[in-house]
């Protein structure tokens, strides 16, 4: 755990913009739950650009990790399912194997290593088809049996994989955002 | 360079601050009873007025107000108003927890939550990005908001520059915000390792920190939202 301070205040710095950014977007979907996913794609190939960074500036073991223990911690606290704290532990592993494997294709590791991350929010949606006989009851619970009805209608395993599943796309789309990004602006800035 | 936060009365140490939030979310947004949001947001309104956060108390009552209007009131003679009704119950209790939030991050300084936490011995790779979060995040959200305005004076930025160029329009945004907040970044990096972050010591604190009546009766407090949680 022999972590470097500087790598630690850096990390505190891009979760802070990454969590500005995830909220200014997810906000606009808290009027209808419905549009999650959506705003949760276009939050991930956003967020890219801010990896991207990160990445070049950061170059230590689990600090990608760290970063998704933490806004998996945080996001935690303000309204995911606990599980999201395994969902962003096994994003964050699985992502620093990803990159761990740079000696193969170093741009594409990162790239990979991104879509991976931003799997940790999936603890949001998989209780849907892990717990899903709690979790319906629990929505049903709160909003009355209408909503829950079609709640459950609309939320089906498969749906809930293929929203999993375009997180990871988006990673891939917001990891090659994120390293346009960095080759247009960011070198010349000497800030990568 | 660093301004104390006034506590005011209410001063309550930072460890019991950190517990009662984390109790209190989780209450809120676990799956048991809606009856604790009412207390909850009657305790977080009182909590904001002692950190002289009046406004934000009075806006949260407030909103929580009309959408317990609107709900009982206003939206069942809406046709279709019952879905908009249970979206906006539903979000709530998230509103109250977010409030909570919001309390911490107004209540606590850098350096109490660093000390407070070094008090617990909670590990480095805790404390400093959590400390460094708190610290910037007022900072990036202002950066954020000049930067908008900075783009949409030139006429770079628009809601139909959005729809049309997407791509280019998060450029002009996400970029300069990323520029700047790792310049600032780099400051703050080289101030706090000037101050000895990173040193093998855990290092003592001019913070305030201790039991006294305010954490008691906050634990009161807090242990009866539980119980009504229980109900």
């Amino acid at each position: 755990m022999n972590f470097r301070a500087g790598d630690l205040v850096s990390l505190g710095v891009f979760t802070a913009v990454y969590l500005v950014l995830y909220f200014a977007i997810n906000m606009l979907a808290s009027l209808t739950p419905l549009l999650q996913p959506i705003t949760s794609f276009v939050t991930i190939v956003i967020c890219g650009i801010v990896f991207m960074l990160f990445r070049a500036r950061v170059r230590s073991t689990g600090m990608v990790a760290l970063m998704a223990l933490l806004l998996g911690t945080l996001t935690l606290l303000l309204g995911h399912h606990p599980i999201t704290l395994a969902t962003a532990l096994v994003a964050g592993v699985a992502a620093e194997i990803a990159i761990a494997a740079k000696r193969a294709a170093p741009a594409a590791s990162d790239v990979l290593g991104y879509a991976f991350f931003s799997l940790w929010s999936a603890g949001a949606v998989l209780p849907l088809i892990f717990l899903r006989e709690d979790t319906i009851a629990q929505v049903r619970t709160q909003m009355g049996s209408a909503y829950a009805g079609s709640f459950a209608g609309l939320m089906t395993p498969g749906v809930v994989l293929t929203v999993v599943a375009s997180y990871f796309v988006a990673g891939l789309l917001g990891g090659l955002l994120g390293r346009r990004m960095l080759a247009k602006h960011f070198v010349q800035a000497g800030l990568a | 360079m660093h301004s104390p936060v006034s506590h005011g009365q209410g001063w309550v140490d930072v460890r019991t601050r950190l517990l009662a939030v984390i109790v209190v979310d989780l209450l809120l947004l676990s799956s048991g009873t809606r009856f604790v949001q009412v207390p909850a947001l009657l305790v977080l309104a009182v909590l904001l007025v002692l950190e002289r956060a009046v406004r934000g108390a009075a806006w949260i009552v407030g909103a929580w107000a009309v959408v317990m209007a609107l709900s009982r009131w206003v939206l069942p003679q809406v046709p279709g108003g019952v879905v908009i009704m249970t979206a906006l119950l539903y979000t709530v209790p998230y509103v109250i927890a977010a409030g909570y939030g919001y309390y911490f991050v107004r209540s606590t300084t850098p350096s109490e939550l660093t000390g407070g936490l070094n008090r617990m011995r909670v590990p480095r790779f805790v404390i400093i990005p959590l400390a460094v979060m708190l610290r910037f995040s007022a900072t990036v959200r202002e950066d954020a908001a000049a930067i908008t305005d900075a783009m949409r004076l030139r006429g770079l930025v628009s809601p139909a520059a959005v729809i049309r160029h997407p791509l280019r329009t998060v450029e002009y945004l996400v970029v300069p915000l990323l520029a700047a907040s790792v310049r600032s970044g780099e400051d703050l990096a080289a101030s706090a390792m000037c101050r000895g972050l990173g040193a093998q010591v855990r290092p003592t604190t001019t913070a305030r920190l201790g039991f006294g009546y305010g954490d008691a009766l906050l634990g009161l407090v807090v242990l009866a939202l539980a119980s009504t949680a229980a109900i």
